[in-house]
């Protein structure tokens, strides 16, 4: 058993002496090593990114001019599903709000009277609410009890600037 | 996405739709509405004189118009105009120019019944419409006593139209 365990304490240690310092050195070769070899890595990338943009879209393009786009939709996709699945009323709908298209129709057709009617109906509106603002300010003073409430009292004159 | 109607109301004037029609407003379509009345009279009176001269050119004298007489039939032409308007289309003449309509309580067009007691209401008491300007709510006595509402509404339309209250207070 003794010249066994020999051997395999010996095998340790040799593995130990090699491989520590191996470890060690592969560290600091990476250390040193990782700007240069980020420099290649971008280098390569951008290199092969123009190459595809050359490449790619002429490929592309000579794919589609062999192909019949057109044929190949109307044979494998079901258009009138997706077109049934689209609310085009509602869609029709946000589209003539966002654009306000009653408001191009009227500048486009609408006649002076009709201008001139639009703004007689909004003056009248900003009078009534006028008048309903004066009515709410009477209430207010109506509500208003007729005798001051104890306090302090407020010396007669002009006020003392606080500054 | 939801399927909003598109509104032909100014963008200014869409948050006014179904508010309560303030006193100015009002007295403008009255105003409106009486020169329709005055033109109907008018009309009738030269139409009578016209009649009269037809069958007698050469005795024809314009007939004369006595107070009461006129009056009497600026009531029945005013009634029965206010009437109709409302039991139809909830609109006047002066109601149409002006965008407003009147309406029940639920903003339904008003039954003929409840049209023609508004149209007597409005004849025989019209000062009471000015109420509408000293009411938190807008409502003339003829719109508190019988549950209706003036509203703005620019558009022509059918059915109910939502009312917005005021709060009474």
């Amino acid at each position: 058993m003794r010249p066994l365990r020999f051997t395999a304490d010996l095998a340790l240690g040799t593995v130990a002496l090699v491989a520590v310092p191996v470890a060690v050195v592969g560290h600091r070769v990476r250390v040193l090593a990782e700007p240069a070899l980020a420099l290649v890595r971008d280098e390569v990338t951008r290199q092969l990114a123009e190459a595809l943009d050359v490449v790619v879209p002429a490929a592309v393009a000579q794919v589609l001019q062999r192909l019949d786009l057109t044929k190949l939709v109307e044979d494998n996709v079901d258009i009138e599903h997706i077109v049934e699945s689209i609310d085009l009323v509602a869609l029709t709908n946000e589209i003539i709000a966002e654009i306000d298209l009653p408001e191009i129709i009227r500048q486009s057709t609408g006649s002076v009277a009709s201008e001139t009617l639009r703004g007689v109906r909004m003056q009248a509106i900003t009078a009534d609410d006028a008048v309903a603002r004066l009515g709410e300010r009477f209430r207010l003073r109506r509500a208003r009890p007729t005798t001051a409430p104890a306090g302090p009292v407020i010396p007669a004159g002009p006020v003392p600037d606080p500054l | 996405m939801t399927a909003e109607p598109v509104s032909p109301v100014p963008r200014e004037a869409r948050g006014y739709q179904g508010e309560v029609a303030g006193l100015v407003t009002r007295m403008v379509g009255a105003g409106i509405d009486a020169g329709v009345v005055g033109l109907v009279l008018l009309l009738a009176w030269l139409g009578l004189n016209g009649l009269k001269f037809m069958v007698d050119p050469r005795g024809f004298q314009f007939s004369g118009t006595s107070v009461l007489l006129t009056l009497t039939a600026a009531f029945v032409v005013l009634v029965v105009y206010l009437t109709a308007a409302w039991a139809t289309t909830g609109r006047t003449w002066g109601s149409h120019v002006m965008g407003m309509r009147v309406v029940d309580r639920q903003g339904r067009r008003l039954r003929p019944a409840v049209a023609l007691l508004r149209a007597l209401f409005c004849a025989f008491f019209p000062i009471g419409l000015l109420w509408c300007g000293a009411n938190r709510s807008r409502r003339s006595v003829q719109d508190i006593v019988l549950r209706t509402s003036v509203v703005y509404d620019w558009v022509p339309r059918r059915g109910v139209t939502q009312v917005h209250v005021p709060p009474t207070g």
